[in-house]
């Protein structure tokens, strides 16, 4: 069968109808991976056989003539730091190899029992530090649309299966832009909760003040419909909230300002981008909606605030890979020894380098002129999203400066791969919910996307909204 | 007689090996020491523009949400308990061997 149309929506219908079982679905998807995958790395493993087991569970639910459930049938990608009870999690490091996950994180309990059939473990930067999934311990991810490039990072596996059609939606983590980059370079959509709005029991943590789960897919539909299923208040992760709101009434879009940052199109877009950007607007304009034109001044210091703060925490996350329990090094005669050598060998080089670099941060003559800097300026940042919003309902901006770059092209140079994330580490920064929805009617150029930010538990705004662009 | 002043590097050779003992992680070539040393360099300097932003009276936030801290009964949840042991190495008579602490 032909998946490449599918949505959950026609998904659900199909099912109902009887066009086609799970089973034939999920092995459409599953052949789909076999095909492509040797080349794309989208996935580090497939789990055929459970697949096909709860596939078959939904079709017998279905001959059943029970309800369906929200995700029946749905394949799904999961990056490979969100545990699976019983299978290898290794967020891609060499130092977790083998290792196994001796329970499902909340999503995936959650998913599980909405019904979705879980494909496979998806390829990520080595714990989701990376913004073009080049420092995977297992290879670099490639852009369904163009071989030569990068899919984006961190969760370059779960936005490349949802494009290359190996899954239907996927599961991905985002700390300063990893699900949202990804899917503007795939073409498609990729949203990151509120902080607070999905539990993170079970993600392997990188930086916990800015780690959110959220979803990727095809459609905002769609994805709103994965949202739905796995958000909500958690005993197991004290952050989460129970905050759902209606969304925004579009009805009289003239009712509508959404906001433009000044700071975010003073140059630094490549023309492509800036284009299908500026063709955008025009649309949502034409549509009724107000645009305003707003400032949030302290953007210009995102990057390093963003950089500190994560390092600092990705140093403290990353202590508990140390060998004891996991991942050890055999060789070592001494625990130091085991420490140094296990950390030394298993972890890569962007992530040595990340740890090394929260050690200096928070180390004793540097803490107050590094961390206890950025975490103020981090407050001004903030800040500058509350006064937005007191103008604003929305704000509309580029996820990307670019389109996907090339294989190789920024691994030489760290401040240029951090720029990557220039456009999306605010919303982490702030706490805010954001969401990249690809820009319509390109036809087989590259991939552009484009990003809506709402005030705190406003998520169902961004849906609302971008449902809307969909229709136009 | 010109003085020529050095400019001071933010991170220096000692600092880096320094660093490597704080965060447990061997350095294990010399390329890779020279590369993280200039990788840090750059990357430092970047941060020296954080420096013009006025931050006084700024009360700096520690968190990513707004939350008050969350207590609960001391008492194990059905979930945190009883697993995990399977990915241990080593172990004897349930308990995790690892190797001596001290020099022997």
């Amino acid at each position: 069968m032909d998946t490449r149309d599918l949505t959950i929506e026609k998904l659900k219908a199909g099912l109902l109808a009887k066009d086609f079982s799970a089973e034939e679905v999920t092995a459409s998807y599953l052949k789909e991976i076999g095909d492509k995958n040797p080349i794309i790395n989208a996935y580090l493993e497939t789990f055929s056989e459970s697949a096909i087991l709860s596939a078959k569970e939904t079709d017998k639910r279905i001959a059943g003539g029970l309800p369906l459930r929200p995700m029946d049938g749905v394949p799904f990608a999961f990056k490979d730091n969100l545990l699976i009870k019983g299978e290898v999690a290794s967020s891609a490091s060499k130092i977790l190899s083998g290792y196994r996950a001796a329970y499902d994180a909340t999503v995936t309990e959650k998913l599980k029992s909405a019904g979705a059939v879980i494909l496979g473990r998806a390829n990520m930067d080595e714990f989701a530090m990376g913004s073009s999934t080049e420092n995977s311990a297992y290879g670099v991810v490639k852009n369904p649309w163009n071989y030569e490039c990068v899919a984006g990072g961190s969760s370059g596996g779960s936005a490349a299966a949802t494009a290359g059609n190996m899954a239907l939606a996927a599961l991905g983590s985002d700390t300063g832009g990893s699900i949202r980059l990804p899917a503007a370079f795939c073409g498609v959509v990729g949203m990151k909760p509120t902080y607070g709005q999905v539990s993170r029991f079970g993600l392997m943590a990188m930086a916990s003040s800015l780690d959110q789960i959220g979803p990727f897919a095809k459609t905002v539909s769609d994805a709103e419909d994965i949202f739905s299923v796995i958000r909500g208040k958690d005993a197991y992760d004290a952050t989460t909230e129970d905050k759902d709101f209606a969304p925004i009434d579009l009805s009289d879009p003239s009712r509508v300002t959404i906001g433009i940052p000044k700071e975010y199109f003073v140059g630094g877009l490549d023309k492509e981008t800036e284009g299908a950007i500026q063709d955008t607007i025009e649309i949502f304009k034409k549509a009724g909606f107000r645009f305003k034109e707003i400032s949030l001044p302290h953007s210009k210091h995102a990057l390093s605030v963003y950089y500190i703060i994560m390092f600092a925490e990705v140093s403290t996350n990353l202590e508990r890979y140390d060998g004891i329990r996991y991942g050890r090094d055999i060789s070592a005669d001494s625990l130091l020894d085991l420490y140094m050598k296990t950390r030394g060998e298993g972890f890569g080089e962007e992530t040595k380098r990340r740890a090394l670099m929260g050690s200096f941060v928070l180390s004793a003559g540097h803490y107050d002129a590094y961390y206890t800097k950025a975490q103020k300026v981090r407050a001004l940042i903030r800040q500058d999203f509350t006064e937005a919003f007191k103008e604003v309902d929305l704000i509309f901006a580029p996820t990307s400066p670019t389109t996907a770059f090339k294989i190789g092209e920024k691994t030489d140079d760290p401040i240029k791969m951090y720029l990557s994330d220039i456009f999306t580490m605010t919303a982490n920064l702030s706490g805010v919910p954001a969401i990249s929805v690809p820009v319509g009617g390109r036809g087989e150029k590259m991939p552009v996307g484009f990003q809506l930010i709402a005030p705190h538990f406003r998520d169902r705004d961004l849906f609302a909204v971008g449902k809307f662009y969909e229709s136009l | 007689m010109i003085a020529i002043v050095m400019e001071k590097k933010p991170i220096d050779k000692e600092t880096l090996l320094h660093l490597s003992k704080l965060s447990r992680i061997m350095i294990s070539s010399p390329e890779q020491e020279e590369k993280l040393l200039r990788d840090a360099e750059n990357i430092l300097r970047y941060f020296e523009e954080l420096r013009q932003v006025e931050t006084e009276g700024v009360t700096p936030i520690y968190g990513g949400g707004e939350l008050e801290n969350r207590v609960r009964d001391d008492e194990a949840l059905p979930k945190l308990t009883g697993f995990g042991y399977e990915n241990f190495p080593e172990t004897k008579d349930n308990y995790l061997v690892v190797p001596p602490v001290r020099d022997k």
